[in-house]
């Protein structure tokens, strides 16, 4: 996936959703782009730079679950 | 829990309490020092996040140590003849505002009604129970696990569609009133005849659309879910009619969507105080592929707060070729009630997903109804007849919401557990239909 930016999902462990904000900013700094924050569920979302060779690259610190974001139909 | 309506067995002949000391943790106190104090007594403390992978594996911990302490609770359960260390524990000055007090651990029963599914359990079971992932099957009372003598085939009549008579919603008392339906989708028709007269909360999440429903399929299962009757002849299709309406558009006029958007409505749904969370959409899985993490953790920690999610576990089989696929994302999440699809001669629809990944943890948990069901639809119809898992998917969750009226004080594992308890056995196998198809309650 390198240099093709992914929208990802990200959960924040339990421990650090206090912090989910500092851990949204990490996740800038590595030059993602951040679309939302959900605070009761610890979620983290946004776009990879696309110059990662993979999303797990991006779990910074806190952060327990990184997934790429699908698209989903109705069924 | 309590409900003034139902009376307790008499329980008066059974043993009350286990040996057991629940301790109540002061929860901002870390591990460490619980740990720390608990040794100084000569206590031997383990801790469930060590022991979160199988329920056996709790009950070696009782073994292995003096007790365990479930951190999500602040709750330590002591093994018995400990009785002078936890009221060290409890009275000394320096470790009183850690372990703030305990209590005898009681067994607990089930009522009449089966509100609770804890036949003879301990507390510290039905917490590993929980901590253990789906939760062990509640032991099938001989009275009502027998079929019941209900009609194999349904039709449409003057009263109501059949999927409405093949839930037992006529015979039932409950109509979901005080409980908060959410139902994520494409929307909903704002200005259906049917819902004018309802409480309806709406939020959209697709860029440039606003939530009304120009696809049919959000107001189609809003319909089934917590609709009423046909407003031109009184034909009863919808569930809960009675529950508050919470329609979030997390799919687009075309009717596809993301996982940010539907987790977007998941949160927008619990900030707002839905019990219920009905989702009938899904993307395809491959045999043997894993379920979100993600996704899951937030069905567990929707539980958790009271919530029970519940989506349909998708329509890629081909039965009649010998074709079943996998549970669809993300109904094929361990904590969220994957729904199959049944016709109206209870066989399983064609094209119902079924248990292929059960292996993994992905398992069909129940069915309703799902071929040719009538509801509301988009304008101009207004009405229409559609076939799929989502259909089937909004029948669990109106009965989820009359459940939760019948049992408020009800977390969502035990309305889970009561959903497939209640739920009509049939003739076929589990990995296709679960517990069977879903059942109203009928008495009051």
């Amino acid at each position: 996936m390198a240099n093709i930016p992914v929208n990802f999902i990200a959960s924040v462990e339990p421990a650090s959703r206090t912090h989910i904000d500092t851990i949204a900013e990490k996740l800038r700094e590595k030059g993602c782009s951040i679309t939302n924050v959900l605070r009761i569920n610890g979620l983290i979302m946004g776009c990879s730079s696309g110059t990662e060779c993979s999303l797990e690259e991006l779990r910074v610190t806190g952060i327990l679950h990184i997934e790429e974001d699908r698209e989903v139909g109705a069924l | 829990m309590t409900n003034n309506d139902i009376m307790p067995e008499d329980n008066s002949f059974k043993p009350q309490y286990t040996g057991r000391r629940l301790v109540r943790l002061d929860r901002t106190t870390s591990m460490k020092t619980i740990a720390a104090e608990a040794e100084r007594v000569s206590l031997r403390l383990a801790f469930s996040t060590e022991y979160k992978n199988h329920e056996e594996d709790y009950v070696n911990a009782f073994s292995e140590a003096d007790g365990i302490v479930f951190e999500r609770f602040g709750v330590a359960v002591i093994n018995d003849h400990h009785e002078d260390e936890v009221s060290e524990l409890t009275k000394a000055p320096q470790s009183r505002r850690v372990f703030l007090y305990d209590e005898p651990e009681r067994y607990i029963y089930s009522l009449h009604a089966k509100p609770l599914a804890l036949t003879g359990r301990t507390l510290w079971e039905f917490i590993c129970s929980i901590f253990g992932g789906r939760g062990r099957r509640p032991t099938p009372d001989p009275e009502t696990s027998k079929p019941l003598p209900l009609p194999d085939q349904f039709s449409d009549d003057s009263d109501a569609y059949w999927g409405i008579q093949a839930v037992r919603l006529l015979g039932s008392p409950y109509t979901g009133k005080g409980v908060k339906v959410a139902i994520l989708d494409t929307g909903i028709n704002l200005a259906h005849p049917d819902f004018t007269e309802r409480y309806i909360a709406s939020k959209s999440f697709i860029t440039n659309e606003s939530v009304d429903d120009l696809n049919g399929h959000g107001t189609h299962c809003i319909g089934i879910a917590v609709g009423s009757s046909r407003g031109d002849s009184g034909i009863r299709y919808g569930v809960a009619k009675d529950a508050s309406i919470y329609a979030g558009k997390v799919l687009s006029n075309a009717g596809s969507g993301s996982d940010s958007g539907i987790l977007a409505g998941m949160e927008w749904a619990m900030e707002n105080g839905c019990k219920v969370i009905s989702m009938s959409l899904g993307a395809s899985i491959r045999a043997g592929q894993g379920y979100s993490r993600i996704y899951d953790d937030v069905a567990k920690n929707a539980q958790d707060n009271g919530v029970l999610i519940i989506a349909a576990a998708g329509n890629d089989s081909r039965r009649s070729q010998g074709l079943v696929q996998p549970i669809n994302h993300p109904a094929n999440c361990p904590n969220i009630m994957a729904v199959a699809a049944m016709d109206r001669f209870l066989e399983v629809a064609d094209f119902s997903c079924g248990s292929v990944n059960k292996e993994m943890g992905q398992r069909v948990d129940i069915a309703a109804p799902g071929v040719s069901i009538f509801s509301a639809y988009k304008d101009p119809q207004h009405y229409a007849s559609l076939s799929g898992t989502s259909m089937a998917t909004p029948f669990v969750a109106g009965i989820a919401a009359l459940l939760w009226e019948q049992f408020p004080s009800a977390s969502a594992k035990e309305i889970w557990e009561l959903l497939k308890e209640q739920a009509r056995p049939v003739m076929l196998s589990p990995d296709d239909v679960g517990s069977g198809l879903v059942q109203a309650s009928v008495k009051k």
